[in-house]
């Protein structure tokens, strides 16, 4: 299936037939011989208001299930408003929906091309199907125009690395850590483009950070166990392997447990489970997250108050 | 297609359980010694539940050169009546030729040949014929004292009558919202199971010679060195579970280094399908480096070798892994296509669920098998070929079907036609090394060829294994690049050299 960011609105689409090739009809292509038609971008009509309304409260609420159908009288027009395709888009990409997700948020920025800055979704969804010359592509053209969106340099960086750019992507991400020092994808990026790139002497002291700030971060013990074999601190990296697999084990147990709340099956047990597993880990930050998580929909509920109240008494 | 192999099938035209899902294998070996590749093709055939007839599908063609087969079934033995899905080939009895050991569900079979293409199933399979659903099996001589031991990959326990058709707790099994089949997880996984040759009869020796590890869905398996220290080594795919790397720790026992290895999940730690195997050195360092294919939105693994059995899964900055995203790999090969010296990957694709052409999938059922070409340096550009129809692919094995020097292709699609593809290399000449050797191993696998030139050195594993539940054409080929000296490193580790003046076929009689 050719995917391109500019097709039309052909629901289900075609059956995939082919690996699909870069876009190269989205508002940043390389220029073409005559400049290419902007499609009409319709103005959001009222009834259209209230269903982007109604959907960007679900998605505030993590129920991006429920955008779809919020949303599908408005995206079955022969002319869809910008604004509803990049929500729709928004919301397929958080089902894991990437091919949806980059459709619709493709078209949304060949009619709006202000809506770049906010595309850094599109571009991630690109680099989700393999596509990296394209995400990076997107991702370079939304620092041009949003230098402070340090969530573009951390996704530019990480395409770099995807293509083996190690130079960039260091630049990239080093980047993003300079206006956002805690953000622990960028520097767990940068503990892995050092490993990759033969560096892990450089590795080892960003993913001993990322693993001070979150004690079960699995991709992050993995990847000191391969810091600390390539060292020679055999061991050491025995015991990490160790570690890692109990958080993956974790990991595949929470794995159903956040697909609920995805899927509008959200309960306070549920956040009470979440937490327990990430006691076991002795993970304080992600049971607080998760605990957080579920007050936010259950503000009333006891156990969760007082599993919180525990928490932070422990942290006292 | 230069040849017609007929038809395959797994099951039921549509697939409702796990167990018909894998496909058939195939075996391109030298049956009569008359020195080219017959052709044996296991085909599951009928759903194995009770009262079905099962069995009696499996076929066997006969070479009889320039591209003629004759189908030799009838009277051979081979179309035993079992459910089976794989084979690995070796000279069990140590007569000198070579036997056959299909890999089904529940008991496997060992087919003894008697030299000419006729085969006689050896009872209980001499040992080895277990109780599991066993998916792929290599012969490998762990303790190198001249006769081939067994590997046997199994994958999980299901009762064809008494399928299960929901989830844990009840739940029916989902996979992007859309209701499928079972399995593997949730269902018990079986563990693999290891086999010392006794004079021509297999012992189980799993856990005493070190290979006991925990049941984790076997898929396929690899033998080599990985570690370059001169011992044989095995390398597993597990299905959705981290991969197995046993390493021989030169005392006639294995130790498990996978997780350790580095060649166990991917780059960011996360376990994966783990289906097809291939190994060869992309990068030109002179160790062989693993290609693993994997699941539908998680990218093939390419474990790049140090050399010293330490690995990095280097799949996206070497140009696997992106083209491989939306695919589901199973048949893999390393083979040189271009005819450039190095080795190119190529890959038999195609989903587990038909319900992958539905909306939100991101993939499809039926899938382009794909060519990626190495620059030599190991960085792969995804290219189009001759065989990337769309379409529900499995094993792969390969081999110089028509003794031209090129490396051919067998594919085998879950159901339907096998297609073959002749290799050209380009129309650049080839050295092929035939290496013949004694009975025990008449194919000398373990062996090390390295052919330097005025370019360099590059060297080629002599194995049947890799593919997907297939045993394929051992003889090592080189694109040719000018006069040079071929090195064989035996499995004894003992070598021997000799210059060479002209591409062609070189056989290197080893007593």
């Amino acid at each position: 299936m050719a995917c391109t960011d500019t097709a039309p609105d052909s629901g289900s689409g075609e059956q995939a037939s082919q690996v699909a090739e870069p876009a190269t009809t989205d508002a940043v292509s390389e220029p073409s011989s005559e400049p290419a038609a902007i499609p009409v971008d319709p103005p959001l009509d009222v009834p259209a208001q209230d269903a982007l309304a109604l959907a960007e409260t679900a998605m505030s609420q993590g129920r991006p299930d429920a955008v779809a159908g919020l949303l599908q009288q408005i995206l079955d027009r022969e002319t869809v408003p910008s604004r509803v395709l990049f929500v729709a888009g928004w919301a397929a990409y958080q089902l894991l929906h990437y091919e949806d997700s980059v459709r619709l948020m493709g078209r949304a920025l060949t009619q709006d091309p202000e809506l770049l800055a906010d595309s850094r979704v599109l571009a991630f969804g690109h680099h989700k199907l393999g596509d990296f010359d394209r995400a990076a592509e997107l991702f370079a053209a939304i620092t041009e125009v949003a230098p402070r969106e340090y969530r573009a340099w951390y996704g530019l960086g990480l395409a770099e690395l995807s293509r083996g750019e190690y130079g960039p992507a260091q630049e990239h991400l080093e980047r993003c850590l300079s206006d956002r020092p805690d953000y622990l994808k960028a520097r767990y990026t940068l503990a892995r483009m050092f490993e990759e790139s033969g560096r892990p002497e450089l590795a080892l002291p960003e993913v001993t950070d990322v693993l001070d700030t979150e004690p079960s971060h699995v991709e992050a013990l993995y990847l000191l166990s391969r810091v600390q074999a390539a060292l020679g601190l055999a061991a050491e990296a025995e015991a990490t392997v160790a570690r890692w697999r109990l958080a993956y084990t974790v990991r595949e147990r929470l794995g159903p447990l956040r697909q609920r709340v995805i899927n509008g099956q959200a309960s306070p047990e549920l956040f009470l489970e979440m937490a327990s597993q990430f006691a076991l880990l002795e993970d304080r930050t992600q049971q607080g997250r998760a605990l957080q998580d579920g007050l936010r929909r259950f503000p009333e509920h006891m156990g969760l108050r007082m599993a919180m109240a525990s928490l932070a008494e422990g942290v006292r | 297609m230069p040849v017609d192999f007929g038809t395959v099938s797994s099951g039921r035209e549509e697939v409702q359980t796990i167990l018909e899902v894998n496909g058939g294998g195939l075996a391109l070996f030298d049956g009569d010694g008359d020195g080219d590749l017959d052709v044996l093709m296991v085909d599951p055939g009928a759903y194995p539940e009770s009262g079905a007839v099962i069995g009696g599908t499996n076929r066997l063609y006969r070479n009889d050169g320039h591209w003629q087969f004759t189908d030799v079934t009838m009277g051979s033995g081979v179309d035993v009546a079992s459910f089976c899905n794989g084979v690995a080939v070796g000279d069990v009895d140590s007569d000198g030729d070579r036997d056959l050991y299909l890999t089904c569900h529940g008991p496997n079979v060992l087919l003894l040949n008697d030299g000419a293409l006729r085969f006689s199933a050896a009872e209980q399979a001499g040992g080895a014929a277990g109780d599991a659903w066993s998916t792929s099996a290599v012969f490998i001589d762990i303790e190198r004292d001249g006769d081939p031991d067994l590997y046997v990959v199994n994958y999980l326990a299901f009762d064809p009558d008494h399928p299960p058709m929901h989830g844990l707790d009840g739940r029916t099994c989902t996979w992007k919202g859309q209701p499928v089949m079972c399995g593997p997880q949730g269902l018990p996984p079986q563990a693999d199971r290891f086999y010392r040759n006794d004079g021509g009869h297999f012992v189980e020796v799993t856990d005493q010679i070190g290979l006991g590890a925990p049941a984790s869905y076997g898929l396929g398996v690899l033998d080599g060195d990985f570690n370059g220290d001169g011992w044989p080594d095995l390398y597993v795919s597990n299905d959705s579970v981290a991969n197995f790397l046993f390493l021989s720790q030169a005392d006639g026992t294995l130790k498990e280094a996978g997780l350790l290895s580095g060649a166990a999940v991917s780059a960011r730690g996360l376990e994966q399908a783990g289906m097809g195997l291939a190994a060869g050195d992309v990068d030109g360092d002179h160790d062989e480096d693993l290609l693993v294919t994997n699941f539908s939105m998680e990218p093939n693994a390419l474990y790049v070798n140090d050399g010293r059995g330490s690995f990095r899964d280097a799949a996206d900055a070497a140009g696997i892994g992106g083209p491989s995203r939306r695919l589901l790999g199973w048949g893999v090969a390393l083979l040189d296509v271009d005819g450039d010296g190095d080795l190119d990957a190529l890959s038999a694709n195609g989903h587990v669920y038909s319900q992958a052409d539905g909306e939100g999938t991101d993939t499809s059922y039926a899938q382009p098998d794909s060519l990626l070409l190495n620059n030599g340096q190991g960085r792969f550009t995804a290219a189009s070929w001759v065989g990337d129809q769309p379409l529900v692919s499995r094993a792969l094995a390969r081999g110089d079907l028509d003794d031209d020097g090129y490396i051919d292709l067998v594919l085998l699609q879950r159901s339907g036609r096998p297609r073959v593809w002749a290799g050209t290399g380009a129309a650049v000449p080839t050295l092929q090394v035939d290496l013949q050797g004694p009975h025990g191993n008449p194919d000398v696998v373990g062996a090390l060829v390295t052919f330097t030139d005025a370019q360099g050195p590059r060297s080629l594993r002599v194995r049947c294994s890799g593919g997907y539940q297939a045993a394929g054409d051992p003889r090592p080929v080189f694109a040719w690049r000018g006069p040079g000296r071929v090195q064989v490193t035996y499995p004894d580790g003992s070598a021997s050299a000799q210059p060479v003046t002209k591409p062609g076929r070189l056989t290197v009689t080893v007593q």
